[in-house]
């Protein structure tokens, strides 16, 4: 059909209107999967922000930010502190035997927090406000899922002199609540205070630090130290008695040694009940984090309502797509692609009709990177001005990192109220760009 | 709502720990095939075992030693608590204890958390000993909201907070009146008493309570002052700590919020005499004061309220918890009537904030606008403020001021406080009396 205009999105036969009811079976199901945590409640650990930040305000985005080496642990990392003999021995016992050993416990705790201070940053979206964890000189920051919620997203970032450097989110694990960001403003001679990321898990009983900023950023204040113990360890969540509140969501969690053994996440009912994401959910996921990919769904969605978005209109021809509008700060506007370009390939995959190219990108994973092969008329030589038809079609390789359907697209209205059972994400407005 | 909760999760962790032990029950089972499999017997190696059975209960129980505040490592501080403990005592308002008071004068005065007294002019103090005196409030610094309480007694033990030494040392000692002289020319020599100087006289004090024992003494140079990091120990009336936390940030101000009194005001004159209450919201700090619709509020605190924005300026310096006194006009007598004031209506994203700080214990309604407070993360309750906190060596680190947040207690840094003694103790900073509560001068026009 000529002039065909549709979104190239997930169209799932049921989703839009069963949203509700699955919302709510969704939530159950999450809750009965760790007994633990339901006797001891689950909290998000983000604080809901009323008004808004300024984040619209003109960003200059470096071409390519996302591009980033997925190696882990980053190589441009700090290193571990020393623990002198004397108590790391001791440590190895459960219980300290004497003031003197705490002492000892003192003196280690005072070096990191030394290290880890300038690393321990504050997150601040339009929507939600958490801490975060500088990991690598170049500005990676590991921080909680439901801080960031969406890949992509332009944030804030706030070191705790109180200086704010633009970034986006990168990957999110709704499933474990992990979450990364890349600090996209140009970092200071020496690159980013950074801290190491450890190698091995904790273990019960170890000693270990929280920092972050519990009920949001203070001006004036340096992110105050908790001290606390491992106390249980389950498959993806640690639990310790280092308290924290709102705002924590992202912080750290250190070792002795001032490396991340863990990531803020909730707290339950008891003083004793914290929990964190455990390092080795990050290590795991790596991959995914560093691509910007979205695992799970923020709590309370409907997985089913997910769909990705490219942003672009098609109409079709004979010989098949060909891009009739690209929506202005969409993935495909971000990826360069203009009106009048012809899709010829997806994935790798040759195109040939509307309803092919539909299907596949139906089927595409909302924040996948997508490699979309495009076919576009070459500029009209200079020399040869007044001929009709513009020079040789060139084919470009575009690499479009998808995005997901607003949750506020005109029609969806009644899914999005769905979801109150979100903790500290109801909203999720579209930052603008 | 938090019995249930308590049930609860003693439910669950009883299940879960007899699914533990099936497990481990289980695993020796699974072993045991294995080898009958391979026509080997082998013995199970006893570490190995061990560590299996630490590593499934590690995944569903958390015992009680692992704490950071422990009952165990409270008595590790044990030493350096024990003699600050003899200077410990329980403010009690209506029978119930309210706050800790902290002896600084061996002639009966006390240091104390002022706006946990509420209303109460003459709160109870129960002494060491046991015995329970009726005290005086002399003294109430509102901006870091002290009280001094006066009982009479004499040859208390105190814990000195020397103000002279300010300026270069700060003394903590325990002594009696007798030993003065001894504490303040040590304080000023800035001598470092070793361990074996002591070691005898803590042990004197412990086998024989005697208050007249001579005390361990303790300069703190300005270079000692608390680091983040730090342990500190809150101090009870026991042998042990009440709790242990560390030090979480250095001392810094916190941001006053504004009070609440409850009132509707009328914008009618009233002949510059003060301003007029045309309705006392139900259940506020006005109402629950007795304030009635109609009433002439002529001042607070002392200070003339002639109009409305002189009212809410004295109102709003004060915080949510903090007492004022209000001089009330009413038809032709003048009260004197103390109103608590109360917090603004929290918004959705401040109710949700209250609501997760809440967890795991109350919180002092008193809890911002102090000039400077040293924070730590002791899980305190409101009803242990009031008492004093020590690093390692024993050294006293501040006076506890408020519960704050599920992370976050506060401590009024012991060099304030000493700056604060002399106000307090001279009668400065007295609270208005209220000897007869309902006098009937006629208001002057």
């Amino acid at each position: 059909m000529p002039g065909l205009s549709r979104f190239l999105q997930n169209a799932t036969p049921d989703g839009a209107h069963t949203g509700h009811r699955r919302v709510t079976r969704h939530v159950r199901a999450w809750l009965a999967a760790g007994a633990m945590r339901r006797a001891a409640g689950v909290l998000g650990l983000a604080v809901g922000v009323l008004g808004t930040v300024g984040i619209a305000a003109a960003e200059k985005l470096p071409k390519e930010w996302y591009l980033i080496s997925a190696e882990y642990p980053p190589t441009a990392r700090a290193t571990a502190l020393a623990i002198e003999e004397p108590l790391a021995a001791k440590l190895k016992l459960d219980r300290p035997g004497s003031l003197d050993e705490l002492r000892a416990v003192q003196a280690q705790v005072r070096r990191v927090v030394e290290l880890a201070t300038p690393a321990t940053v504050s997150v601040e979206l339009s929507d939600s406000l958490g801490s975060g964890v500088i990991i690598s000189s170049s500005g990676l920051v590991l921080t909680a899922g439901h801080v960031t919620v969406e890949p992509k997203r332009p944030l804030w970032v706030r070191l705790p002199d109180g200086r704010r450097y633009r970034g986006r989110s990168l990957g999110v694990n709704h499933r474990v609540d992990s979450g990364l960001v890349k600090i996209t403003a140009d970092p200071p001679a020496g690159g980013w205070p950074s801290i190491p990321v450890a190698d091995n898990a904790a273990q019960a009983g170890d000693w270990v630090i929280a920092l972050g900023h519990p009920n949001g950023f203070v001006k004036g204040r340096l992110p105050p130290l908790r001290l606390g113990r491992v106390q249980m360890l389950e498959d993806c969540t640690l639990s310790t008695d280092a308290t924290l509140v709102g705002g924590d969501s992202g912080g750290p969690l250190l070792n002795l040694r001032g490396e991340v053994v863990g990531i803020h996440s909730r707290i339950g009912e008891r003083i004793t009940s914290n929990f964190h994401v455990p390092i080795k959910e990050y290590r795991e996921d790596w991959p995914r984090l560093v691509e910007g990919r979205m695992t799970g769904v923020p709590d309370g969605e409907d997985p089913a309502a997910d769909r990705p978005l490219v942003g672009v209109s098609l109409t079709s021809d004979a010989r098949g797509p060909l891009v009739s509008q690209v929506f202005p700060g969409s993935p495909a506007a971000e990826a360069g692609l203009q009106v009048g370009d012809r899709v010829v390939g997806w994935n790798d995959e040759p195109i040939q009709s509307l309803a092919q190219l539909t299907r596949l990108a139906a089927l595409a994973e909302p924040y996948q990177r997508v490699q979309v092969l495009v076919e576009r008329a070459g500029e009209s030589p200079p020399n040869e001005a007044n001929r009709l038809e513009n020079g040789p079609p060139q084919r470009l390789n575009l690499v479009v990192w998808l995005t997901r359907v607003d949750r506020r697209f005109p029609g969806l209205a009644s899914e999005s109220s769905g979801s109150q059972a979100g903790s500290g994400s109801d909203a999720y407005d579209e930052d603008p760009r | 709502m938090n019995l249930r909760t308590n049930k609860w999760a003693t439910w669950w962790r009883g299940w879960l720990s007899v699914a533990a032990l099936c497990a481990v029950l289980g695993q020796p089972t699974v072993v045991v095939g294995q080898m009958l499999d391979d026509d080997e017997i082998i013995t199970p190696d006893l570490g190995d075992m061990q560590d299996a059975l630490r590593d499934v209960f590690d995944r569903v129980w958390a015992p009680r030693r692992r704490y950071a505040d422990s009952p165990h490592m409270r008595s590790l501080f044990r030493e350096v608590v024990t003699d600050a403990a003899r200077a410990i005592v329980q403010v009690r308002v209506g029978g119930r204890q309210v706050a800790l008071g902290t002896v600084v004068g061996p002639d009966g005065w006390i240091l104390t958390k002022a706006s946990a007294l509420g209303l109460e002019d003459s709160p109870r103090c129960r002494l060491a000993d046991g015995t329970v005196h009726s005290a005086r409030v002399v003294g109430v610094d509102r901006d870091f909201d002290l009280a001094m309480l006066k009982i009479e007694a004499t040859r208390l033990v105190a814990l000195e907070l020397s103000s002279a030494a300010v300026r270069v040392d700060r003394l903590v000692a325990m002594r009696t009146d007798s030993t003065t002289e001894d504490a303040s020319s040590d304080t000023a020599s800035g001598r470092e008493p070793t361990s074996a100087e002591q070691g005898p006289a803590r042990d004197k004090t412990e086998s024989q309570p005697d208050p007249m024992a001579e005390s361990p003494r303790v300069d703190v140079s300005r270079e000692q002052l608390p680091r983040v990091g730090d342990w500190v120990a809150t101090v009870g009336r026991g042998r042990d700590p009440l709790a242990v936390g560390v030090v979480s940030v250095t001392p810094r101000p916190i941001t006053a919020r504004p009070g609440y009194l409850g009132v509707r005001l009328s914008n009618q004159p009233t002949d510059g005499t003060g301003v007029r209450v045309e309705d006392a919201v139900q259940g506020g700090g006005a109402s629950d004061a007795g304030v009635l619709a109609g009433d002439v509020i002529r001042a607070v605190n002392g200070r003339m309220t002639n109009t409305i924005e002189a009212l809410k300026e004295a109102i709003a310096a004060r915080s949510p918890g903090d007492a004022i006194d209000l001089e009330i006009v009413r038809g032709e007598k003048v009260l004197q009537l103390r109103a608590i004031l109360a917090a603004w209506d929290l918004n959705q994203a401040e109710r949700r904030a209250l609501y997760q700080n809440r967890l795991g214990g109350q919180l002092s309604d008193r809890r911002f606008g102090f000039p400077t407070v040293l924070q730590h993360d002791t899980a305190l309750a409101p009803k242990d403020c009031g008492g004093p906190v020590v690093d390692t060596e024993g050294r006293l680190v501040g006076i506890n001021i408020a519960r704050a947040g599920r992370t976050e207690s506060y401590a009024l840094p012991a060099e304030v406080v000493a700056s604060r003694l002399v106000d307090l103790m001279s009668g400065k900073l007295a609270p208005l009396t209220f000897a007869e509560p309902l006098s009937t001068e006629s208001p002057s026009k």
